[in-house]
């Protein structure tokens, strides 16, 4: 298998607050791995200190054998979805998906919009392309964002509680379209408390408890056969939600 | 009281026409040149710069708001060829008033820009738009939406100000109404006259303003 992320002891604080304590991951190429932990863990610290959006105090995490110094670093190598969906607003859905290959990779017009087109196909957004964002429920701003995030054709895809701000059936709409990248292998890393959508496509599960790893292993390692009382606490709490 | 009488103006209408061409180019030129200078200024001052650059942009912004409009016109027309800068007068006119209002609107463009929500730099960044890049395909075209108010505030300002250049030799609305009443000693007439024409100019402005506005607002739920 082949490694794209590795992380070696990474530390994080916010002033004398540890977020990440000496935390130690790989994840190799394919995998979908899903970063699960009660707020305030370190899942999405995590995340965007893998993306280059925050800044380490010790340890490296290299992608794919770089070494992750900002989010210039590792441009075209991880792309993100975010809680939030941050869509630009003033483009359309075409627009959202197309700009960025225009703009960053030069890609001329028509080529662009074929792309985005195609990858509007993929998250059944194609009859939306002309709307603005404004017009879209939760569940379809966040497939064009995954749509956008696939144009860069990144390794690694990366998201930051995707389906927190949306409606359980709009979730659905989103783990099913997460769930068909898996299969066609999509490395990813998902942060979520949705345990029950991520256990069927998810191959490697990690605990996270007071900023370093606490538990990993398969969905059903992890869900159904684990002796760690903090998950066993954090499951009972999480399938009462 | 007087009997009104306002057809001691009709033997100047004629001229009303080209005062009000000037006046409209000294208007509109004036206004591009505050809007470019307060896109890069605002932009400027929005972001993180050298010490030395944040003071000069400072010192611009303060000196063109603190200081009356009608003495940087003097400064500019009457000042300035003491150093051997010569310039017609509307040019000297669209120079003054481009850099007054280009002072006070580069504040709603930072602002604007500073209301820009930092997740949208989040994601240009992670797409791998450069800092130039994300300014302008994303950041300003959202800001300049949220601005355009204060644009169009100022234009209609802009347009009321050209009064001022009447101290310069530009024969202007203003001026032209001083001459006509030195004419014709009807000063009701002439001024309300000349009121009605400002208003009528200024209310297209803020009718282009709102059609801008609804436009624009399609992006925004």
């Amino acid at each position: 298998m082949v490694q794209l992320i590795q992380i070696d002891q990474i530390s994080k604080s916010y002033g004398n607050q540890f977020v990440l304590k000496d935390l130690q991951l790989s994840i190799e190429k394919g995998e979908v791995v899903s970063l699960i932990g009660s707020s305030g863990c370190g899942k999405s610290t995590l995340v965007r200190c893998i993306a280059g959006m925050e800044s380490i105090q010790s340890g490296k995490i290299l992608v794919q054998g770089e070494e992750v110094t900002s989010v210039k670093s590792i441009a075209g190598k991880i792309g993100m979805v975010f809680q939030n969906f941050n869509l630009f607003p003033h483009y359309t859905v075409l627009e959202n998906v197309a700009k960025p290959l225009r703009i960053i990779n030069k890609m001329d017009k028509k080529r662009s919009e074929e792309v985005g087109m195609a990858l509007l196909k993929k998250v059944h957004l194609e009859e939306n392309a002309k709307q603005y964002p404004n017009t879209l429920s939760g569940g379809q701003k966040q497939r064009v964002a995954i749509a956008r995030a696939l144009a860069m054709n990144p390794e690694i895809l990366i998201f930051d509680e995707p389906t927190s701000s949306l409606d359980p059936e709009l979730a659905h709409e989103v783990f099913d379209t997460i769930k068909e990248l898996a299969k066609e292998g999509q490395t990813m890393i998902i942060v979520t408390h949705q345990i029950h959508a991520i256990r069927s496509f998810a191959t490697r599960v990690v605990f996270l408890n007071n900023g370093c790893v606490s538990t990993e292993g398969t969905p059903t390692e992890v869900f159904e056969h684990t002796s760690n009382e903090e998950l066993i606490q954090f499951l009972k709490m999480v399938n009462l939600e | 009281m007087k009997n009104l009488d306002f057809t001691v103006l009709l033997p100047y209408a004629h001229l009303v026409w080209a005062a009000i061409g000037i006046t409209l180019k000294i208007g509109i030129f004036s206004f591009i040149s505050a809007v470019i200078i307060a896109i890069i200024v605002g932009s400027l001052r929005a972001r993180k710069s050298s010490k030395i650059g944040s003071f000069l942009l400072s010192a611009y912004v303060e000196f063109f708001r603190g200081t009356p409009l009608l003495v940087q016109l003097f400064v500019v027309y009457y000042g300035l060829p003491s150093f051997g800068i010569r310039m017609d007068p509307i040019l000297a006119s669209i120079i003054t008033m481009g850099l007054n209002s280009g002072a006070y609107l580069s504040e709603s463009v930072r602002a604007a820009i500073l209301s820009v929500d930092k997740g949208q730099y989040e994601a240009a960044s992670i797409l791998g738009f450069t800092s130039l890049q994300t300014t302008m395909h994303i950041v300003l075209p959202q800001a300049l939406r949220i601005a355009i108010p204060s644009f169009m505030n100022g234009f209609s300002s802009i347009i009321k100000e050209t009064s001022l250049v009447s101290v310069l030799p530009i024969i202007e609305l203003t001026k032209l109404g001083n001459q006509i009443y030195a004419k014709t000693y009807r000063p009701f007439e002439i001024y309300i006259s000349l009121a009605i024409i400002y208003f009528i100019l200024t209310y297209f402005v803020t009718f282009f303003a709102r059609w801008m506005e609804r436009k624009m607002s399609i992006w925004f739920s």
